[in-house]
């Protein structure tokens, strides 16, 4: 805007500001503003009317359908809790607090018969090891015997 | 489907209700304009300000709380407090052009209503320039024809101070049009 414009714009004088001020006012007043609403939301309906509600959508499950799922939840975790707990109490006790993790282990076949293991023991050293009296006892002066060849029906 | 009678208890539910719409229309009658008013010259968004006026109500009307002694000031209270979550969100929503909806039906011609538009807007942004006590006194006298007495009644001053406030803010708007050169012809 230049200056020649502003000085040929004279002011308003106080009845223009007058007439100006009211009919931009009275233009800016929405008009619905003066009436009230035609009727105000049902945020607190009577009584009366919650019942038709209620008979025109009835639904008895309505109200544990809304709390059921929270229950059932509280249940399940209660259960995976205590299912976790008799695990750990069922692990403890089978292995035995010697048997660290790391310590070697002899490897046992699942159909191994336990007497293939041979009983070796420091503190049993001279005793037998098994039913035909098999000791680890040094013995000297064995006498190694060859033995002769049996001879077959063949040779007959 | 047949309904049962309200019961005693029912019915006084129902009156209370009716009772408390009532209360709640003749709120809305007395003060639902002086709100406005009072928020338009906050925000300079005459929509806006109609917005809080609704806001306020309908919190009025879902309020559960304890027994309010000053409803206005509730009210005045609420919508402000509307008015200001709205400008910190500085929401930018879509506005449509009111005047040109109109223009189908309209006998005037467009090229008049844009320039209607226009000097509002020139308007509008040459209040935004002046103090919100100006702009109160303003709305106050053009808006709701309030005499200086009632208008020194709300604003907790003096009438001769309110008078001298409007005509100081009629000059200053004066002054700020004709410095973006508004065709007053």
């Amino acid at each position: 805007m230049t200056e020649e414009s502003k000085n040929n714009s004279r002011l308003f004088t106080d009845n223009e500001m007058d007439q100006l001020l009211s009919g931009f006012y009275r233009g800016e007043v929405p008009q619905a503003l003066d009436s009230p609403p035609s009727s105000w939301p049902q945020l607190n309906a009577p009584l009366s009317e919650q019942r038709k509600t209620a008979e025109l959508t009835v639904a008895p499950a309505t109200a544990t359908t809304e709390t059921a799922p929270t229950v059932n939840r509280g249940i399940a975790v209660a259960v995976a809790t205590l299912a976790a707990c008799l695990m750990v109490i069922v692990f403890s006790n089978v292995n035995p607090p010697s048997e660290q993790p790391g310590t070697v282990k002899s490897v046992v076949e699942p159909g191994e018969p336990d007497n293939q293991l041979m009983n070796v023991s420091s503190d049993n050293a001279n005793g037998a090891l098994d039913e035909n009296q098999t000791s680890l006892e040094e013995i000297d002066q064995i006498e190694l015997v060859p033995v002769a060849p049996q001879t077959t029906e063949k040779d007959d | 489907m047949a309904l049962e009678p309200p019961s005693n208890q029912d019915s006084q539910q129902e009156l209370a209700r009716v009772t408390e719409t009532d209360q709640l229309d003749a709120l809305y009658k007395e003060n639902s304009r002086e709100l406005w008013a009072i928020f338009y010259s906050q925000c300079s968004d005459p929509e806006r300000a109609y917005d809080a006026v609704q806001e306020c109500y309908l919190r009025l009307h879902a309020y559960n709380g304890e027994k309010i002694r000053d409803p206005r000031a509730w009210l005045l209270r609420v919508g402000q407090n509307w008015l200001r979550d709205v400008a910190r969100r500085k929401s930018s929503s879509c506005k449509l052009s009111a005047s040109l909806d109109e223009m189908p039906n309209s006998r005037f011609a467009a090229e008049d209503i844009l320039a209607s538009d226009e000097n509002r807007t020139a308007i509008r942004e040459a209040l935004q320039q002046l103090l919100e006590d100006d702009r109160k006194v303003l709305v106050m006298k053009y808006s709701l024809s309030w005499s200086s007495i009632q208008m020194a009644k709300a604003m907790i001053c003096s009438a001769a101070a309110i008078d001298m406030r409007l005509s100081r803010a009629r000059r200053r708007l004066a002054e700020l049009l004709q410095e973006q050169g508004y065709d007053n012809d």
